[in-house]
């Protein structure tokens, strides 16, 4: 009897296999980065950490202290090279804040030299600043106009809370008048290039220096308006201590964004704070070097430069892909420009990134102000276009993510069935009336998947950004309630870059890390919901146009 | 008085790049008439009948000699409009390709890109030409759903009225009926019967019963030869050719 075997089949397993290791990869890196993302908006408790006299931090107010305030961040064994011990020695890392008090938000001790306190101590707050980082502090007493209040009193938290609101409020106003002075800084640079442009051309200039004085005078009193108002908002004062034998010290209430009491929590008021912190992450703007605060601008930033980059790279990638597949004739050339286009998607994305610097701002970008802004170049010094921005950098990437976009809209439209262009033709159509009105829309969900695709790799791209208008921090963000809305001209944040800037530039890289990690996760969220948008819009569209493949 | 020479073919050869696919056709089609073409696979029906609204130009490297005239003007002559050609010869194919829009969209497609768009005229001519289709009473209260929706024999229809909708002078159908059951050949059949009034057709078939009984004058082919064409009761009945006879009798092919 002959045993019979299936040929080959023993090899199935080895494809399995490598897909079960995509996928347990992807898994564990989005693991990861989930993981360690959220654990830094968990509240933590603070501990009491005591420590021998010799090894007494001393702060700026000249004090020094061996029973510190401190969470417990991670325990690393101290292995010595050639040394082979029993046991390595464990130092354990404590998050102080207070970097203005101790010059580091971070210490490192040998466990084998600290005590932990057990009891908890409950006045602990953990307070953000407007300037200046986190403080870890006791309070010692709240000044209210004339009346203090001790933390004991059991109207501390309420008039703290009263307090706050009354800053909130001031800070309300200070931004309205912030964005009348916005507006007026807008039209003052109006009149001066008027000015300037008259001026140059010997013209009377009274109506224009009637206007700016005018300007001028409106803005001094709206400043001094705001001066006023940051005196009313700072006129309370948190006395705080960094520790029970450390330098205290008057916190400014008008300073004050947000405060907790960590060890006062229950699970639940964790929980809530945990959302409000992640609240907080994702809708406040970067403070201190952007070791502080949110990652707002960075998101928005990275939403509208993907999308501002699908509108030329679909327009120029669909247009091409009609042409090569419905117009040109096979020959050589056709097929040199294939080769060309799958090469251009190989190229590194740095190469771009010089392109979009050295051709579309140095010879475009200041081409455009040469033409368009001459007065104002002359006038102000600044470029318009001829410097990185928004527009420079959603070129740059249409032009690297092109290649994507042209393939599968090609694909799309050659899996349009033939019978539709016959039928198209038969009806009397043009050539160009049939693509227009029945292939395109029926290709439509393969052009989505090209977009899909292009935003996927475009989103994450760091490296030519870098060249052509990402930066540091911003001040405005590309979209904004005046006209013309979008800012095309403007320098904008991105969570790539974000990233980089926090895990390399960082003043304080060991805050910086845990941010690393934050930022990455809101990163990859960011891209997937805009892949989503687009997933959902091509069901639609799928459901439309039931033919093609796509 | 009706033109017994709308349509003639003179001396046509027809080349794929330099495989040659018809030889020397003539024939001469008579107004409001339907035609049927028969003739094994490959020999070459759908080739003439793409080259009489000039479908095979989507083609690269074909080329023919002779002539095609409809009202005695040539079809191939350098300022024949070929997308009025298109409209005045209209084309329905052997699988049915109604356009992933609505019902209404599909037949008044031909008058909106010729730039009608008066909606009360749309309205009535999708009402007269889904009737002429047979095709009104199933659909007249889902004009405005997808016609991807539709059934096979519905859909071919539907392409029916999206031809007819463009008021052709000519209807070329190539194999209509071959992706359809027994009931909606019947209906196209009668379909083909009611438009002999106002349209002249030629019909591409394999189904020699169809030829039969739809037709007037049957052409019958040969590996790119015009074998035999005449009236369709004699191609049947009394063949003059051995071939045709051949064929009809179904010794092969
Ligand atoms: N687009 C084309 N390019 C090259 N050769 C073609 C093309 N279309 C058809 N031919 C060839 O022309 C010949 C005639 O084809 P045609 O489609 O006219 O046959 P037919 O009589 O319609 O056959 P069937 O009954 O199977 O539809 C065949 O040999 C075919 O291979
Ligand atoms: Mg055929």
């Amino acid at each position: 009897m002959n045993k019979q075997t299936t040929v080959g089949e023993s090899r199935v397993w080895i494809t399995a296999l490598g897909l079960a290791l995509g996928l347990a990869m992807t898994i564990i890196i989005l693991g990861l980065i989930t993981f360690y993302g959220m654990r830094v908006f968990w509240p933590k408790n603070v501990v009491t950490v005591s420590v021998p006299q010799e090894l007494a931090i001393q702060d700026t107010g000249g004090k020094s202290s061996n029973r510190y305030l401190g969470i417990e961040m991670k325990r690393v064994e101290k292995k010595v090279p050639g040394k082979s011990e029993e046991k390595a020695p464990v130092s354990v890392q404590f998050y102080t804040a207070n970097r203005h008090a101790y010059g580091g938000s971070f210490v490192f001790v040998l466990e084998e030299q600290l005590t932990i306190e057990n009891e908890l101590n409950k006045n602990v707050m953990l307070i953000e600043r407007e300037t200046d980082s986190r403080a870890m502090v006791l309070p010692v007493k709240l000044i209210i106009d004339d009346k203090e209040y001790l933390p004991e009193s059991p109207e501390f938290n309420s008039a703290l809370e009263k307090a706050l609101d009354y800053v909130n409020d001031k800070r309300d106003q200070g931004r309205d008048i912030q964005d009348e002075l916005h507006d007026l800084d807008i039209e003052l640079k109006d009149y001066q290039l008027d000015l300037f442009v008259k001026k140059r051309d010997g013209l009377d200039t009274s109506l224009e220096e009637k206007e700016i004085a005018r300007i001028q005078k409106l803005a001094d009193e709206y400043s001094a308006a705001k001066n006023k108002l940051l005196e009313e908002q700072n006129k309370d004062t948190l006395v705080v201590k960094i520790s029970e034998s450390g330098m205290s010290y008057d916190l400014s209430v008008g300073n004050i964004i947000r405060y907790n009491f960590p060890n006062r929590l229950s699970t639940g008021g964790k929980f809530a704070l945990f959302c409000d912190n992640i609240w907080e992450y994702v809708s406040s703007w970067p403070r201190e070097a952007n070791t502080e605060g949110g990652i707002f601008p960075a998101i928005i930033g990275t939403l509208v430069m993907t999308l501002i980059m699908c509108i030329p790279v679909t327009f120029f990638g669909v247009i091409a892909a009609i042409y090569l597949h419905e117009y040109a004739k096979d020959n050589l050339l056709t097929r040199a420009v294939r080769i060309a286009i799958n090469n251009l998607a190989g190229v590194p994305s740095i190469v771009f990134g010089a392109f979009g610097l050295g051709f579309l701002i140095y010879t475009v970008g200041v081409g455009i102000d040469d033409f368009f802004f001459s007065d104002w170049k002359a006038a102000t010094n600044e470029p318009v276009f001829g410097t990185g921005g928004l527009i420079w950098a959603s070129l740059t990437l249409a032009l690297m993510t092109l290649p994507v976009v042209i393939v599968s809209t090609e694909e799309a439209l050659a899996s349009v069935p033939n019978g539709l262009r016959e039928g198209a033709m038969g009806c009397g159509a043009t050539k160009w009336q049939s693509i227009w009105t029945i292939i395109l829309p029926s290709s439509m969900p393969g052009i989505i998947t090209g977009m899909i695709l292009a935003m996927a790799r475009g989103a994450g791209e760091v490296a030519p950004l870098m060249l052509v208008g990402v930066i540091k921090v911003v001040h405005a963000l590309p979209i904004d309630m005046t006209a013309p809305f979008i800012h095309l001209d403007q320098k904008f944040m991105h969570l790539g870059f974000h990233i980089y800037d926090l895990g390399f530039q960082s003043p304080d890289s060991e805050a910086a890390k845990p941010m690393v990690y934050a930022t990455t996760l809101f990163l990859i969220l960011t891209v997937t919901s805009l892949n989503l948008a687009g997933i959902i819009i091509r069901q639609r569209l799928r459901k439309k146009y039931a033919t093609g493949a796509f | 008085m009706s033109n017994d020479k709308l349509i003639q073919i003179k001396n046509f050869d027809f080349l794929y790049g330099t495989n040659q696919v018809l030889f020397d056709v003539n024939m001469d089609i008579p107004e409001k008439q339907v035609v049927a073409y028969i003739g094994p696979s490959g020999c070459g029906k759908s080739t003439l009948l793409r080259n009489m609204n000039r479908m095979n130009d989507l083609v690269e490297g074909i080329s023919h000699r002779g002539d095609i005239t409809i009202s005695d003007k040539s079809i191939y002559s350098k300022d024949t409009d070929v997308i009025g050609l298109r409209r005045r010869v209209g084309m329905v194919f052997q699988h049915s390709n109604p356009f992933p829009k609505s019902i209404y969209e599909n037949v008044v497609y031909g008058l909106r890109i010729a730039g009608r768009n008066n909606k009360a005229e749309l309205d009535e001519i999708v009402e007269r030409s889904l009737k002429s289709a047979a095709l009104w009473e199933e659909v007249k209260d889902r004009l405005d759903k997808n016609a991807l929706g539709l059934s096979g024999g519905q859909k071919q229809r539907l392409c029916i009225a999206r031809t007819i909708a463009c008021q052709p002078e000519i209807i070329l159908m190539d194999e209509p009926c071959s992706a359809l059951d027994p009931l909606a050949t019947t209906k196209i059949e009668e379909l083909i019967h009611e438009l002999k009034k106002d349209f002249t057709i030629v019909i591409v078939t394999h189904n020699m019963h169809q030829a039969a009984r739809v037709s007037d004058k049957t052409a019958f082919f040969y590996m790119g030869k015009l074998i035999e064409f005449d009236q369709t009761e004699n191609i049947f009945s009394n063949p003059s050719n051995k071939q045709t006879e051949d064929y009809i009798s179904g010794r092969f092919g």
